[in-house]
C-alpha cells in the first residue's frame, strides 16, 4: 500500500468532514437569531405564557422582596396575582452589575426592566427608554412633580439632566433610603446615661467614641462593601467640606480642593481608631456585623449607610435579629453631617424591550402601586408621595422608623450621589489605601480627579 | 536488630510527616462541614469544630434557596455538551494529525499546541467579544463554545499520542477491504481510544464542571445558572442581601460531595485524567 | 478539475481538523486578533464609537500605571513561591509516598482532594478560615497565645497577597504530588540499588537518582505552574477584590475590573495582549531550555 493511498480519503469522507465543518460554523451563525429565545431550563414555549412575562435584573437589597409567615419570598407570587404578569428575576452581584449590563445591553439579551443604581448605570443610561411620554399620556402634564417626593423627583431630573434629556424621566424611583445616619444599641447607651439628641458637633460624637473607647471597647462596627465605605465618605466631607462634593461632581473645583481631601484623612481615622479592625477587605464579613444584630457584639454602633437592607431586618428570618430591630436599636444623624434620602433604586424600561407593555405595568405596580404598597407595609420607603410607612407597633416607630422617615420628608436633598461610575469605582479603591496608610489623602484625591478627569468629565455637564 | 529498629524509627518520622500535612490538607474541610452543621447563626459564638447540636434542616433551606436541582441540570448539560464535543472534534483532528499527511500538517498541530498556554482568565476579553459578535451571550452556546475551543488542545496532544501508539497494521486490513478512513476512525480507532478518551474526559469535565468565570461573564439569566456561579450568587437569595454562613457551608458540602464521593470511587481514573498532560509533558 | 480534487483528497487528512479547527479558530484564535486591534482604541465596549491613540495604552501600562506594577509585582511573588515550594514540597511528600508505606492510598486522597473542588468553593471555605474575628485562623492563634499573629489576612496590604498565594498553595499541592509520585514509581528499582551498593542512603539515592531521573516531569510542571501563576484570577476574585489599594491585584484581575466594572475595554485589551505575551514568553524560553527533548507521549 502506497503512502499516496494511504493518505486518500474517500469522496464519503470528504463530504461528511466538510459537512461537520459547516454545520459547526452554521451552528455558531444560527445560534445568533436563536439566542433571546433560548431560555435554558425554564424554556417558556408556548406563545400565551409569553405575553404575560416581564424579565427583571436586580441586586439584593434592591429587590426589598416581602415573605408570607413561613419565610417564603412572595414578591412574584403577589405580582401575579394582581397584575398577571410573570416575572423573571435575574439576580446580580451588586459590584458585578456593570458587568453584567455590560455583557446584556449591548448584545440586546439584556431584560425588559433594571434595577437602576447612580454607581453603576454611568454609560448604561443610554439604554434606557424615555418614559415622559408614557407618563404624560397616563396622568397629563406634571405628572412627575404630581406624584413623586422632591428628593426622588431632584435625582430624576439631574439623571435626565447628564444625557441630554432634561425634563424627561428615565427611571421611576422606588425605594428610598437615608444617607449619613448611625445605628446604636439602646440597652448600652441607657446602662452608660448617654443621650443621642445631645450629639450636635462632630467633637460630640468624637468624645462619645473616645469615652468607649477609654474602656476598651471599639465603638464602631463598619461594613465593607464599596458603596458603604464611599455612603461614609460622602457623609464626612459634609462634615469637613459642606456641600463641597456636590460641586466638584459637576466639574466645579477639584476633589483636591482642602475640604475633600481632609475628609479622606478623617474616614481613615473613624476606621483607623473607632472600628478597630485593622483594614478594610473586601469581603463584608457577616460574622463581624451580626453580633451586633443579635446583641451579642461589644461595639455599640453600627455605620448603616445605606437603609433598604435594614428596614428589611423588620422582617427578617431570624427572631433575634427582628426583636432587635424592632425594640433595641436607635438611630442619630451622623453630627456635623446632612441627613439625605436618596432613590435606593429606581425601575427602569430598557429600550430594547420587546414587552414594553408588560415593562410599563410592572413599574405602575412596584413604584405606586400594590408592589409599592406592599414593600412600604414592611418598613421600607417609597419614592412615591402618596405611598406611606404604615406604623409598625413596636418600639421601632419611635427609635429609627420616626426620625428616618422624618428625614425622608424633610431632610435636605441636595443631591451629592456619586454620579460618575469611575468615580465611585477608584473611591472604592483608593479608601481603603488611605487606611492603610498606603497613600496620602491628597494622593488619593489626585487618583480620584484623574478618573473623573478621564472618564466623566466629557458628560458630566456643570 | 538494630538496622530494624532504625526502620521502623524512620517510617514513624514519614507517617508523623504525613499525617501532620494531610491534617492541613483536611482541616478546612472539617470546617467546611463542621459549619453546615451547626444551627444557624451558631457559627458567630461557637467557634469549635464540634457543632452543639447537628442542624441537618441547613440542607434543605440550602437546596430551596439556591435551586439546586436547576444548578445541578445546567453545569451538567454544559458540561456533558463540553466534553462530548471535545472527544469528537479533538479525536477526529487527533486521528488527522496521527495518520493522514496534509498541507502545513505540523504547523496545525503547533497552532493547537500553542493553546495550551491559554488561560480563561487571560483571555476573557476576547471571549467576552466573540460571544457579542455571534450574538451568544446568555446562551448555553456562549459557554460551550469556548469550553470547546480551550478544551481542544490538551485533548489534541493527549489523543493524537495515543492514536500514534496503536498498530497501523489494524487499519491496513481494513484499507484493503474497502472501508473508509472515516469509518476506520469511527468504527475501529475511536473504540481502542477508550482509555485516552476516559483521561480527556475526566479532565475537561472536571474543569468545565467547577468553572465560574465564563459564566459570570456571559450569562445573566437565572435559568442559566451553573453550580459554581449559583454559590456565589446564594448570597442574593437572601431576603436582606446576605445569607447565613451555615446554609453557605451547608449548600458547599451539597456541591462537594457527590464529586468527593465519585472521587474516592474512582480514585485512580481521576488521578490519570487529571494528571496525564504533565506526566507525560 | 481533476487536478484540484486530487489535490484536495491528497490532503484529506485536513478535513478531519477542520471541524475543531473552526471552533478553534472562530472562539480563540479570531478574538485574539480582534483583541490585539482594540487595544489601539479608547473604547468603551458599548458604544459605536471609538477613539484612536496608537501605543499609548501600552506606554501607559509601562511607564505610569502603578497598579500595573503591582499586579506584576504580586504574579512574580505568585509565580516564584508557586515554583519554589511546591517543587520542594510536592517532591519530597511523593518521595515520602513512595515508600512502601501503609494507607499510602489515604495520604495521597487528601492531598488529592482539593483539586478536584472547584476554586469558588475552596474560596469561601478559606475566607471563612482567614475571617479576623470568627475566623478558625486567628482563634486558633489566640488559643495558643499568639495574640500579636493575628492579622486581618485578607484586608492587611503586607499579608493579603501571601495569604491569597497560600490558599493557592494548599489547592495545588496534591497535583504535584500525584504527578511526582508517578514520576518517581516510574524510576527503576535497579538504580536505586546500584546507588545503595555505592553507598548512597535515603537522602543521597533521592538527590542523585531521582531528582535527576524525573527532571523532564518537573520541568513540565514549572511550565503549568507559571503559566497557572502568571493568570491567576479565581482566588484574587474571591478572596480580596485585589484591595486594598492594589495591593493584592493579579494581572487577569485587573482585566477584569478594566474592562467589566469600569468599562474601559480598549485599555483592558492591551493589557490582555500583554499577558498572553508574558505567557508566551515564558513557554517558548521553557520549551527552549527543554529542547531536545520532543514530548514523549
Amino acid at each position: 500500500m502506497t503512502d499516496t493511498y494511504r493518505n486518500f480519503v474517500s469522496r464519503r469522507d470528504f463530504m461528511r468532514l466538510s459537512a461537520f465543518a459547516t454545520a459547526g460554523a452554521a451552528l455558531a451563525a444560527c445560534a445568533a437569531p436563536a439566542a433571546p429565545a433560548d431560555q435554558g431550563g425554564s424554556e417558556a414555549a408556548e406563545p400565551a405564557m409569553e405575553d404575560t412575562v416581564v424579565s427583571l435584573w436586580s441586586w439584593g437589597t434592591a429587590m426589598a422582596r416581602y415573605r408570607d409567615p413561613e419565610g417564603n419570598d412572595i414578591f412574584a407570587e403577589t405580582l401575579k396575582a394582581d397584575t398577571g404578569l410573570d416575572l423573571e428575576l435575574g439576580m446580580v452581584d451588586h459590584p458585578d452589575m456593570a458587568a453584567k449590563l455590560k455583557a446584556a445591553l449591548p448584545a440586546g439579551t439584556g431584560p425588559d426592566l433594571l434595577n437602576t443604581d447612580f454607581d453603576i448605570m454611568g454609560p448604561f443610561w443610554g439604554f434606557v427608554e424615555p418614559l415622559n411620554s408614557r407618563g404624560e399620556a397616563e396622568w397629563g402634564a406634571g405628572w412627575k412633580e404630581d406624584t413623586f417626593s422632591g428628593a426622588a423627583l431632584s435625582e430624576m431630573e439631574l439623571v435626565a439632566g447628564i444625557v441630554d434629556m432634561s425634563g424627561d424621566a428615565l427611571y421611576l424611583p422606588g425605594n428610598m433610603q437615608l444617607l449619613g445616619w448611625v445605628y446604636y444599641w439602646i440597652p448600652t447607651f441607657e446602662e452608660r446615661g448617654i443621650d443621642v439628641s445631645g450629639l450636635n458637633t462632630w467633637g460630640d460624637f468624637e468624645a462619645l467614641c473616645e469615652s468607649f473607647l477609654n474602656d476598651g471597647i471599639a465603638p464602631l462596627g463598619g461594613y465593607y462593601h464599596p458603596a458603604n465605605l464611599v455612603d461614609w465618605f460622602k457623609s464626612l466631607v459634609e462634615v469637613t467640606g459642606p456641600g463641597q462634593l456636590a460641586e466638584v461632581q459637576v466639574g466645579n473645583g477639584q476633589f483636591t480642593d482642602a475640604g475633600v481631601v481632609e475628609a479622606f484623612d478623617l474616614f481613615a481615622k473613624v476606621y483607623n481608631d473607632y472600628m478597630q479592625e485593622g483594614a478594610i477587605g473586601a469581603q463584608d464579613g457577616n460574622a463581624v456585623r451580626e453580633p451586633f444584630w443579635n446583641g451579642t457584639g461589644e461595639r455599640p454602633m453600627i455605620n448603616i449607610f445605606t437603609g433598604t437592607p435594614y428596614f428589611g431586618f423588620l422582617n427578617h428570618e431570624s427572631e433575634v435579629i427582628r426583636d432587635a430591630m424592632n425594640n433595641h436599636v436607635g438611630t442619630f444623624l451622623l453630627p456635623g453631617s446632612k441627613g439625605l434620602a436618596a432613590t435606593d433604586a429606581g425601575v427602569a424600561m430598557v429600550s430594547a424591550s420587546e414587552r414594553k407593555d408588560n415593562a410599563w405595568e410592572y413599574m405602575k405596580w412596584r413604584t405606586l402601586g400594590p408592589g409599592a404598597e406592599q414593600i412600604a407595609s414592611t418598613g421600607q420607603p417609597m419614592g412615591a408621595k402618596a405611598i406611606e410607612v404604615p406604623p409598625q407597633n413596636t418600639d421601632f416607630d419611635k427609635n429609627l422608623g420616626e426620625p428616618l422617615l422624618e428625614a425622608m420628608v424633610t431632610g435636605d436633598n441636595v443631591f451629592r450621589r456619586v454620579l460618575c461610575t469611575d468615580v465611585y469605582q477608584q473611591l472604592g479603591i483608593v479608601l481603603p489605601g488611605v487606611t492603610a496608610d498606603l497613600i496620602t489623602a491628597e494622593e488619593a484625591a489626585q487618583e480620584v480627579q484623574d478618573a473623573f478627569d478621564q472618564s466623566c468629565e466629557q458628560w458630566v455637564k456643570s | 536488630m538494630g538496622f530494624r529498629l532504625k526502620l521502623s524509627r524512620k517510617s514513624v518520622l514519614t507517617h508523623a510527616v504525613l499525617i501532620f500535612v494531610s491534617f492541613i490538607m483536611i482541616f478546612p474541610w472539617l470546617i467546611a462541614l463542621s459549619t453546615g452543621l451547626k444551627a444557624p447563626g451558631e457559627s458567630a459564638l461557637n467557634r469549635g469544630l464540634i457543632p452543639w447540636e447537628i442542624a441537618l434542616g441547613n440542607f434543605p433551606e440550602a437546596w430551596r434557596i439556591a435551586n439546586v436541582p436547576l444548578l445541578a441540570f445546567n453545569s451538567f448539560v454544559v458540561t456533558a455538551a463540553s466534553v462530548v464535543m471535545i472527544l469528537f472534534l479533538a479525536s477526529l483532528a487527533a486521528y488527522g494529525f496521527a495518520r493522514l499527511n496534509f498541507f502545513l500538517k505540523e504547523p496545525f498541530y503547533l497552532l493547537f499546541l500553542a493553546g495550551l498556554m491559554l488561560q480563561a482568565a487571560a483571555i476573557m476579553v476576547p471571549l467576552y467579544q466573540v460571544n457579542v459578535a455571534f450574538g451568544l451571550l446568555d446562551t448555553y452556546y456562549a459557554l460551550v463554545g469556548p469550553y470547546i475551543a480551550l478544551g481542544l488542545p490538551f485533548a489534541i496532544l493527549i489523543l493524537r499520542g495515543f492514536f500514534e501508539g496503536l498498530p497501523e497494521e489494524i487499519e491496513d486490513a481494513a484499507l484493503i477491504d474497502g472501508a473508509s478512513r472515516f469509518t476506520i476512525y469511527w468504527r475501529i480507532m475511536l473504540p481502542l481510544t477508550r482509555p485516552a478518551l476516559a483521561t480527556v474526559a475526566i479532565f475537561t469535565g472536571l474543569g468545565t464542571w467547577n468553572d465560574f468565570l465564563l459564566p459570570m461573564l456571559m450569562t445573566s439569566k437565572p435559568g442559566l445558572r451553573t453550580m459554581p456561579l449559583g454559590l456565589i450568587l446564594f448570597e442574593l437569595e437572601g431576603s436582606i442581601g446576605f445569607v447565613l454562613h451555615e446554609y453557605r457551608f451547608a449548600l458547599i458540602i451539597m456541591m462537594t460531595l457527590p464529586i468527593v464521593i465519585v472521587f474516592l470511587l474512582l480514585q485512580r481514573q481521576f488521578m490519570s485524567g487529571l494528571t496525564a498532560g504533565a506526566i507525560k509533558g | 478539475m481533476q487536478r484540484v480534487l486530487r489535490a484536495l483528497r491528497a490532503n484529506g487528512g485536513f478535513f478531519f481538523i477542520l471541524p475543531g479547527l473552526v471552533v478553534y479558530l472562530g472562539f480563540i484564535a479570531w478574538p485574539i486578533i480582534a483583541t490585539f486591534y482594540n487595544g489601539f482604541f479608547i473604547w468603551d465596549g458599548i458604544s459605536p464609537d471609538r477613539e484612536f491613540t496608537g501605543l499609548d495604552h501600552y506606554v501607559r501600562l509601562l511607564t505610569k500605571d502603578r497598579a500595573f506594577r503591582l499586579s506584576i509585582r504580586n504574579n512574580v511573588y505568585w509565580a516564584i513561591i508557586t515554583v519554589v515550594v511546591l517543587s520542594i514540597c510536592g517532591f519530597l511528600f511523593a518521595w515520602l509516598l513512595n515508600q512502601r508505606i501503609r494507607m499510602r492510598n489515604a495520604y495521597r486522597a487528601a492531598f488529592f482532594l482539593p483539586v478536584t473542588a472547584s476554586l469558588v468553593v475552596i474560596g469561601y471555605t478559606w475566607e471563612f478560615i482567614y475571617q479576623p474575628e470568627v475566623g478558625m485562623l486567628n482563634h486558633s492563634l489566640r488559643r495558643f497565645g499568639l495574640e500579636e499573629l493575628t492579622r486581618v489576612w485578607l484586608a492587611d496590604p503586607d499579608v493579603t497577597i501571601f495569604a491569597i498565594i497560600l490558599v493557592s498553595l494548599w489547592a495545588s499541592l496534591g497535583f504535584w504530588v500525584v504527578v511526582f509520585l508517578a514520576a518517581l514509581q516510574a524510576v527503576p528499582q535497579d538504580l536505586y540499588d546500584c546507588a545503595a551498593v555505592d553507598g548512597a542512603t535515603g537522602f543521597r539515592q533521592m538527590w542523585h537518582v531521582a531528582v535527576p531521573l524525573t527532571m523532564g516531569t518537573t520541568r513540565a510542571l514549572w511550565i503549568l505552574g507559571l503559566i497557572r501563576s502568571i493568570n491567576a484570577f479565581a482566588l484574587v476574585f474571591l478572596l480580596s477584590r485585589g484591595g486594598p489599594y492594589h495591593a493584592s491585584e493579579v494581572i487577569a484581575y485587573q482585566i477584569y475590573d478594566l474592562a467589566f466594572r469600569t468599562n474601559h475595554t480598549g485599555y483592558a485589551s492591551a493589557l490582555s495582549i500583554l499577558l498572553l505575551l508574558i505567557s508566551a514568553i515564558v513557554t517558548v524560553i521553557q520549551l527552549l531550555l527543554m529542547r531536545g527533548r520532543r514530548v514523549q507521549l
